[in-house]
């Protein structure tokens, strides 16, 4: 590799982070799906940094977003904390597991989440049903809830409770292993087992990960995988883009550009698993 | 009750939103320092790569000495600090709000994250 400078390579990484940040403003994929393996593949950077550099810019953006929304009345706090229980401790668990599990696995693991973050994101998103009746841990939890729709609240119940919180342990256990947001799967257990509207599940997702990323972000200060050097000039990256990806939102063809998204997570994956497999990671 | 609660949320996300902004412009600080004094060297990528930055949060503190990279970990100390507090927060307001189910909730997630945040190797 060509000697670059210190001052080029940070210029560099802040210009593939933003492209990371647009692309998951635009796809709601988020940041790790993307930082990981730009600086795994590209950079060769060690995968431990690179997940405690994607572990940080998780919370970063999933925080500046949260605050838009929750602003909005979208989110759903209750059901945040209480399916948090859940991945907070996956989180623990994952982010304790990390340090004892070889590279090449994780390098695996993460291309399978690629292919199936790749799959969420293609999913049709249907009008759901409406529930006359919540699931009895939602009533007693108080979890129903309701969410603006044109000038009115409509309201909504609740549903399969149980379920989600497993879910969301599995959630939180890839999150601490893998220094990602799991916010696709996040949205998958409250789109698909609460039954929430899709608009409330993905803001209350945003609200969720910042919190499960800290509870693995801790245990990678201690681990040592998050670098000062690496992390400042992906962080800042991926937060003006994904700033810039929020704005141009609305002009965007979605559909069109969750495909073409997917195609190249798919590809990246492969890319991941051959380098896992035969590059000697 | 509704607007109280879409009133809580305003406040907690604004809370949100600026420790969030203050540790990204410690981040931003501090990187500008950081090239500033070392941005002509050639990078080492296989010097980058293979090192471990452990930060202990506690002793971070301790010796705390103003310096470039010390600026950036205190903008990503204060990022995942951030969080911790919002949770604590909103501990706060349920109890306030006497529901002491959901303040049980924010405790428990509260210790978690305070476990992670002060582990040590």
């Amino acid at each position: 590799m060509i000697p670059l400078s210190i001052l080029v390579f940070s210029l560099i990484l802040v210009f593939f982070s933003y492209i990371a940040g647009i692309l998951g403003a635009l796809t709601g994929l988020g940041g790790g799906v993307v930082v990981i393996p730009v600086l795994v593949l590209l950079f060769h950077i060690d995968i431990h940094l690179s997940m405690g550099t994607s572990i940080i810019t998780v919370i970063a953006t999933s925080s500046g977003s949260a605050a838009a929304f929750m602003r909005e009345g979208y989110t759903n706090l209750r059901i945040g904390m209480f399916l948090e229980i859940a991945a907070v401790i996956g989180a623990l668990i994952g982010a304790l597991m990390v340090a004892l599990i070889s590279q090449t696995i994780l390098a695996i693991l993460f291309s399978f989440i690629m292919f199936f973050s790749a799959y969420l994101t293609l999913r049709r998103h249907e009008e759901l049903e409406e529930f006359p009746t919540s699931h009895p841990w939602a009533n007693f939890f108080n979890l129903n809830g309701s969410y603006p729709v044109a000038n009115q609240f409509q309201s909504y119940k609740v549903q399969h409770v149980p379920i989600a919180l497993f879910i969301m342990g599995i959630a939180g256990i890839l999150s601490g292993l893998l220094g990602i947001g799991s916010g696709a799967l996040k949205v998958l257990a409250m789109d698909q087992a609460l039954r929430l509207p899709y608009k409330v599940a993905t803001t209350t997702s945003n609200f969720m990960i910042g919190i499960t990323g800290a509870a693995s972000a801790g245990l990678y200060f201690a681990h040592g995988y998050i670098s000062p050097v690496l992390t400042f000039p992906v962080m800042l990256g991926v937060i003006l883009g994904s700033y810039s990806g929020a704005k141009i939102l609305a002009r965007i063809h979605n559909r069109t550009l969750r495909v073409i998204f997917s195609i190249a997570i798919c590809f990246v994956g492969l890319q991941m698993l051959y380098k896992a497999l035969f590059g000697g990671l | 009750m509704l607007i109280s609660t879409h009133k809580i949320q305003r406040s907690v996300g604004i809370s949100l939103f600026l420790g969030t902004l203050i540790s990204t412009l410690l981040v931003l600080l501090g990187g500008i320092f950081f090239l500033l004094q070392y941005g002509d060297q050639t990078v080492d990528l296989v010097e980058l790569s293979s090192k471990n930055y452990p930060i202990n949060v506690v002793s971070f503190f301790q010796t705390f000495q103003i310096s470039a990279i010390s600026f950036i970990e205190l903008g990503l100390i204060f990022l995942v600090a951030t969080q911790i507090m919002r949770v604590g927060l909103l501990a706060i307001v349920y109890a306030l709000r006497k529901d002491y189910k959901f303040v049980s909730i924010s405790l428990f997630i509260l210790i978690i994250l305070l476990i992670s945040f002060i582990w040590q190797k």
